[in-house]
């Protein structure tokens, strides 16, 4: 058979059939025509599936984006703070030991 | 699914987010099962599909929301799919007990197993979610004759694959 027909015969199962009496007629007519309308109809048997029960519960789904920024920005202010605790002795005492250093040459040049 | 409603979940709502989710949520989990390897992995991608779907409501103008819904979860299960390349063996005990012919139930879920992700989608949106036509052509982002040859190649593999003649 034409496979434009089948596909006619297809969505006539859908109802979305654009010239239903085409396929009326094949479907009344024709032996082939009612084999395929039934093997098509397989597809049906989907229907027969249940759903199954989702578990779980709507507090899971945190569709919260606000909280994300500021959690960033409050990572972002502790490692800073983090850093400058560390790093500021680092940084003082490398410039102490720097002058130092420059005053020791001062006092070998003169 | 009520404008108010979903006006109301664009905002924020969270009342509304969760009516939305009761109404959508064993919906999307059955399908992520199909393509998930268990209940556990399921739950995982419901709960990506809808933080997605809340994060992005805002996109959502007109229409069918169901589609708009289906097209989230389709693209996003594609992706998942494409990823893992796993697709659930459903066993008996993902089964509800009280299941009358349990076998059939099995078989039609295997078939859908076999088929060609894209198709099984299509046909269990047809199907199982009654979708018409539009609804599938703005879920897929295809033309409505596309969907209706699509539908019919479905349905061709379906009986194939179903009556056994692959094996």
């Amino acid at each position: 058979m034409n496979k434009k027909l089948e596909i006619l015969l297809s969505s006539y199962i859908d109802g979305e059939c654009e010239h239903p009496e085409i396929a009326e007629n094949m479907l009344k007519e024709g032996k082939k025509a009612k084999e395929i309308y039934t093997e098509l109809l397989t597809s049906r048997k989907i229907r027969n599936l249940e759903y199954q029960e989702c578990p779980l519960p709507f507090d899971k789904i945190n569709t919260s984006t606000k909280r994300e920024p500021i959690k960033q920005l409050l990572v972002t202010i502790g490692a800073v703070a983090i850093a400058i605790l560390v790093l500021f002795p680092l940084i003082k005492n490398s410039y102490q030991n720097h002058q130092s250093k420059i005053k020791n040459l001062t006092e070998v040049l003169k | 699914m009520n404008d108010l409603i979903i006006e109301k979940a664009k905002s924020g709502d969270r009342d509304s987010q969760e009516i939305i989710y009761r109404e959508f949520k064993d919906r999307i989990y059955t399908l992520a099962l199909y393509y998930t390897k268990n209940p556990a992995n399921s739950s995982d991608v419901t709960q990506d599909i809808f933080i997605k779907i809340f994060r992005v409501l805002n996109k959502f103008k007109r229409g069918s929301f169901k589609a708009w819904i289906y097209r989230v979860s389709v693209n996003h299960l594609l992706n998942y799919v494409s990823r893992k390349r796993t697709f659930v063996d459903l066993k008996q005990k993902h089964l509800k007990k009280t299941d009358g012919n349990i076998e059939e139930k099995i078989a039609i879920e295997r078939t859908l197993k076999k088929m060609p992700e894209k198709l099984s989608f299509l046909l269990i949106l047809r199907e199982k979610e009654e979708l018409d036509y539009i609804e599938l052509s703005n879920v897929f982002g295809v033309p409505t004759g596309t969907i209706k040859s699509r539908l019919y190649k479905a349905r061709r593999v379906f009986r194939e694959l179903y009556g056994g003649k692959d094996e």
